[in-house]
């Protein structure tokens, strides 16, 4: 037996670009592990017989088996590893939120840092795409069976590669000109660059997976046609967070009000910020508040603040410590310049003449008892309204259901936020044969649930199809 | 057919409503009006039809970015409420619908779409040119 290992509590920092100069560029802020580094880091790792970091992390990955592969230089038994339970690592390893999933439950987090297991996911998954291991990705021979996807989000992806890779027939339907949903149109290239999405999704089509792009399900066909004359044997509705949430105050009808969704995928998707020599335009203002405080809040303002924002602000009305942000991007965003209004709840915004926004009246608040989410709630603290100057307001408050899919399909049971029913057990709709995951069954979540239950439902459907 | 143009250069000169308003005067059982164009006339349309008391539904092409209800950018205030076009719509009771409102939203992006047509034409011309 070796000697038992010292403990090494310091986790090993990643280079970061330059707080200013980030601020005005969409490169990625974080540069990831180098070989030596991600080796050190991999090092630290005590790889417990019980491993807390597996129960952590919602697709179960292997995470002391990829660890130890880094440790011991064999990047491509550790792409195996991670492959085995998820098809992005390069996805993940960016945009998980590792400090409560794997890395909260890490014995080295008790008495120093957690190991990063999220920065060596990233670095395994960049160490394969710069290998180009994406093009020896060889096609399954296909069996009978055909199976329809409906979304090409996380969920989508984490389904169709496990029933492509079982050798069903998946086509994937894709309401967008585009694949890759929410990571496309929703996360910015600072934190997820687009070519990184575009790359692992390769990997589907090369497994053989078709796409079908620009093709809303609900509309141009429904659910019972996949089912019926088109001759599909099992669906997955994998459609995503839905429709924006307003807030519900005076003069949200005002030209410079936009939903978050609208803002990023202007930007993200359709890069506005090219225009004119793109198609789509983008009005960012020079005073712009971004209400709430969760990730989709801050890429927004950070989003806003490379376009030029002069004042790129948060309002939110409870404090930091009940920020639903990941601390990694609340800290980023503070590097970057963003100002915070915290306790502070939006009441009515002001327009001019021509129907633009100048200014947006707030009110101040404080924190009551805690509510039914466990959050301390925010009560109004009277008289204490005051008046903001802004040109442009941005609501980043979550989203409700689409109403599309569940409108067009008689017989899908939605639970009363629109919300779609599914088992427990396989992620079965109340229709047979119909299985949903994602946002759509759950509401607003993360890339890597969506794809826990995009993978479930993938199992489900090959019991259902007796594969 | 009723067939109107601004500058009488086909069918009679004029707008929309002249012959709607004579028609609706003339023919009391006509029972809904549809409106379908840009949306000064759905707007003059529901005026004009208001005052006679007849139903009337306008088809909203408002500015969209995905036109599936993710980008909440064509909403539009009818009956008060805050509507989708894309999914909640097209079809609105054209009563309910706060144009005014609306016809500003539809002006957001003017300054843009202008210098997205100069560009266009800017373009054109250096390939007439044979320039590119």
């Amino acid at each position: 037996m070796s000697e038992p290992k010292k403990v090494n509590l310091k986790r090993v920092p990643t280079k970061e670009q330059d707080p200013h100069a980030r601020a005005g560029n969409f490169n990625e802020v974080n540069y990831g592990y180098d070989a030596a580094e991600a080796k050190d880091e991999a090092g630290r790792c005590l790889f417990c017989k019980k491993p807390q970091c597996v129960i952590g992390c919602p697709v179960m990955i292997n995470i002391p088996g990829f660890v130890n592969a880094i440790s011991k230089g064999d990047y491509f038994e550790a792409y195996h590893i991670l492959m085995d339970s998820n098809v992005m690592p390069a996805v993940c390893g960016r945009v998980c939120p590792q400090e409560t999933q794997c890395e909260e439950r890490c014995i080295l987090g008790k008495k120093g840092d957690a190991v990063s297991v999220g920065k060596l996911e990233r670095f395994v998954g960049d160490w394969a795409i710069k290998q180009g291991l994406v093009k020896d990705v060889k096609p399954v021979q296909k069996g009978s069976k055909k199976v329809a996807i409906v979304g090409s989000g996380p969920s989508a992806i984490a389904c169709a590669h496990d029933l492509a890779r079982a050798g069903v027939d998946v086509t994937v339907y894709e309401a967008l000109h585009t694949a890759g949903g929410v990571l496309k149109y929703g996360i910015p290239n600072f934190r997820l660059p687009n070519e990184v999405v575009d790359i692992e999704l390769e990997k589907l089509n090369k497994l053989g997976v078709k796409f079908e792009l620009n093709k809303v399900i609900g509309r141009i066909f429904t659910i019972p046609d996949l089912l019926g004359k088109m001759g599909f044997n099992a669906v997955f509705i994998g459609t995503g967070a839905g429709t924006p949430k307003f807030m519900g105050i005076p003069g949200e009808g005002l030209n410079g009000m936009l939903s978050s969704n609208e803002f990023l995928t202007r930007v993200n998707l359709m890069e506005a910020y090219k225009f004119p020599n793109v198609d789509t335009p983008v009005v960012v203002g020079k005073k712009v508040a971004v209400v709430g405080a969760g990730n989709t809040a801050m890429d927004s303002v950070r989003t806003a603040k490379r376009l030029g924002s002069e004042h790129a602000m948060i309002v939110y009305r409870r404090t930091e410590k009940e920020a639903p942000a990941r601390i990694e991007e609340l800290h980023h965003a503070m590097e970057e310049g963003i100002e915070f209004y915290w306790l502070t709840a939006p009441v009515k915004i002001n327009g001019d003449e021509n129907g633009w926004i100048k200014s947006m009246e707030c009110i101040k608040m404080e924190l009551g008892p805690p509510d039914e989410s466990g959050r301390r709630r925010p009560v109004e603290i009277k008289g204490s309204n005051f008046t903001m100057d802004v040109d442009m307001v941005i609501c980043a408050l979550g989203t409700s259901s689409n109403p599309i899919v569940a409108q067009t399909t008689p017989g899908l049971k939605v639970n009363k936020w629109g919300y779609i029913e599914t088992s427990e057990e396989n992620q079965m709709t109340s229709i047979p044969g119909v299985f949903a995951g994602g946002d759509i069954v759950t509401g607003a979540a993360t890339v890597i649930s969506a794809m826990g239950a995009g993978r479930k439902a993938a199992a489900g459907i090959l019991k259902f199809l007796g594969i | 057919m009723y067939i109107t143009t601004d500058d009488g250069s086909y069918g009679r000169k004029g707008l929309v409503i002249d012959p709607l308003k004579e028609l609706l005067a003339k023919h009391k059982d006509i029972k809904e009006v549809v409106a379908i164009g840009p949306l000064i006339m759905m707007k003059a349309t529901a005026d004009t039809t208001r005052s006679f008391g007849v139903k009337t539904i306008v088809s909203l092409n408002t500015i969209m970015v995905d036109g599936m209800g993710m980008c909440g950018g064509c909403r539009v205030t009818v009956a008060g409420k805050d509507q989708f076009a894309c999914v909640d719509g097209p079809d609105f009771d054209a009563h309910q619908v706060d144009f005014n409102e609306l016809m500003k939203r539809q002006r957001r992006f003017v300054k843009e779409e202008k210098s997205s047509l100069e560009k266009y034409h800017h373009e054109c011309e250096l390939k007439k040119a044979g320039k590119i």
